[in-house]
């Protein structure tokens, strides 16, 4: 997908997004709003970041996650495989076990080294908010506040030291200190499936960049299949890899031959590297397996079988010169 | 004495063929084989009830142990149950099965009778 087009759909959804707020935040003071334009100028200055948020609390460290948010909402998540004294047999260190991606048009979501395509220009429209957002949303912060305000229900309220901007109709909910620290996030639908994360223990800031957090609270609730609430807990420590500032703060766009991965056409089942070659196609190899190990189940039948013809033409002849003697 | 000598030659030719033979297949480009077996999921399929929203898994049909389109049949498929990958949390989207999106969690929830093989010397 060309770049120029990822970069038409983002801008679209910015559009959209930076425009509807004059129309629809009347809930929101003016005072509210001079604070709100404060902190989307701050977060703005992020630009784009790429981080690795680490499980903690935890003996297993299996739950590594490395991520790349731009400000426009696009971001590659990759979930490395365990390192080397926790691997399994069957994976090896510096694979992936997943990746999941959005560049402004199309959604990649793999295991392993393969991967799906799914066009999906309005994915941000359609999920509202995103779960890859919330270990570090400090790029999005000026798209989630301009989301959130242009939302009908939008509020701005104090809640202890900090300020909470909230729209259910947008599925935000964010809460800030008077120095920029971002201290709550929560995306997704309280009555549904939503993320609630807390941050702490933060960095000071640059001169033009707000505190950043070194750990994240994640709480995870979704309601299940007979209807109660889940929620898992993880908390993660934060490193942050790279700020690119908005001078390099373009989308996050999707290198398969760098990530080494390889696309499915879910389709035809052919999978195809990153230059085109067809290297298998998955229903090709698992019917020749199928048909394998059908005839490795059949070859007891057809011993038995050989014997058994054996034995009677033995027990035949044996009759025979029996007869002749 | 010179049919002693033609038998030993033809020994000679008839060892040496087959053992130059494999040493030139080996030595020539692209032919050394397969030298890294990865994981693969094959046929996976999305297993899910009702709404996406409420998470999903991500089951494979078959896992081999694949280098390039290249199966490694030395290790031993055996059929039982495999961990899925488990979907959840907010931005996933789709009608059930066809959902997508939403953040890996651990641990698995769903796990799939299927024939599998663990890479005994995986890539390194």
């Amino acid at each position: 997908m060309p770049a120029r087009s990822a970069h038409a759909g983002v801008l679209a959804l910015l559009t959209f997004a930076s425009a509807a707020p004059r129309l629809h935040a009347q809930s929101i003071s003016d005072a509210h709003r001079a604070a709100l334009d404060r902190i989307e100028a701050m977060y703005a200055a992020v630009g784009r970041v790429s981080i690795r948020a680490t499980r903690v609390h935890d003996s297993r460290t299996e739950a590594v996650y490395e991520l790349d948010v731009a400000a426009d909402g696009t971001f590659i998540e990759l979930y490395p495989a365990a390192t080397a004294p926790e691997k399994k047999r069957s994976e090896h260190a510096g694979s992936l076990r997943a990746i999941i991606a959005f560049d402004g048009t199309t959604l990649r979501q793999g295991t392993l080294t393969v991967y799906d395509e799914y066009p999906m220009a309005d994915y941000l429209v359609q999920v509202k908010s995103c779960a890859q957002w919330a270990k570090c949303p400090w790029p999005v912060v000026p798209l989630l506040c301009r989301r959130a305000a242009a939302a009908p229900d939008a509020s701005i309220r104090a809640e202890g030291d900090a300020s909470v901007l909230e729209s259910r109709a947008a599925g935000i909910m964010l809460g800030w200190r008077d120095d920029g620290a971002m201290t709550r996030l929560r995306l997704g639908d309280p009555a549904v499936s939503f993320l609630d994360v807390t941050f702490r223990d933060f960095a000071p800031g640059a001169s033009s960049v707000p505190p950043l957090p070194r750990l994240a609270r994640v709480e995870t609730s979704h309601r299940s299949r007979d209807g109660t609430m889940l929620t898992t807990t993880e908390e993660y420590a934060i490193e942050h890899l790279a700020l690119l500032g908005p001078e390099g703060a373009g989308p996050v766009m999707f290198d398969a031959k760098a990530l080494n991965l390889n696309r499915r056409d879910r389709a035809t089942g052919d999978v195809v590297s990153p230059d085109g070659t067809k290297l298998y196609n998955e229903k090709e190899v698992s019917a020749v397996l199928d048909a394998a190990e059908g005839r490795g189940r059949e070859r007891p039948w057809l011993l038995a079988l050989v014997v058994a013809t054996a034995i009677a033409a033995a027990w035949a002849g044996w009759r025979r010169l029996r007869q002749g003697a | 004495m010179a049919g002693s000598t033609r038998i030993a030659t033809m020994l000679t030719v008839l060892i040496t063929t087959p053992l130059v033979v494999a040493g030139v297949v080996a030595a020539w480009p692209g032919s050394s084989g397969p030298t890294c077996w990865e994981q693969k999921w094959l046929n996976t399929t999305v297993v899910c009830d009702g709404a996406c929203s409420a998470g999903y898994s991500v089951c494979p049909g078959r896992v081999l142990c694949m280098a390039g389109n290249v199966n490694k049949k030395a290790d031993p498929v055996i059929t039982g149950p495999f961990p899925c990958q488990w979907w959840t949390g907010p931005g996933i989207t789709g009608t059930c099965p066809n959902c997508v999106g939403g953040s890996l969690t651990q641990p698995a929830t769903e796990t799939v009778n299927i024939p599998h093989q663990e890479c005994v010397d995986a890539c390194p």
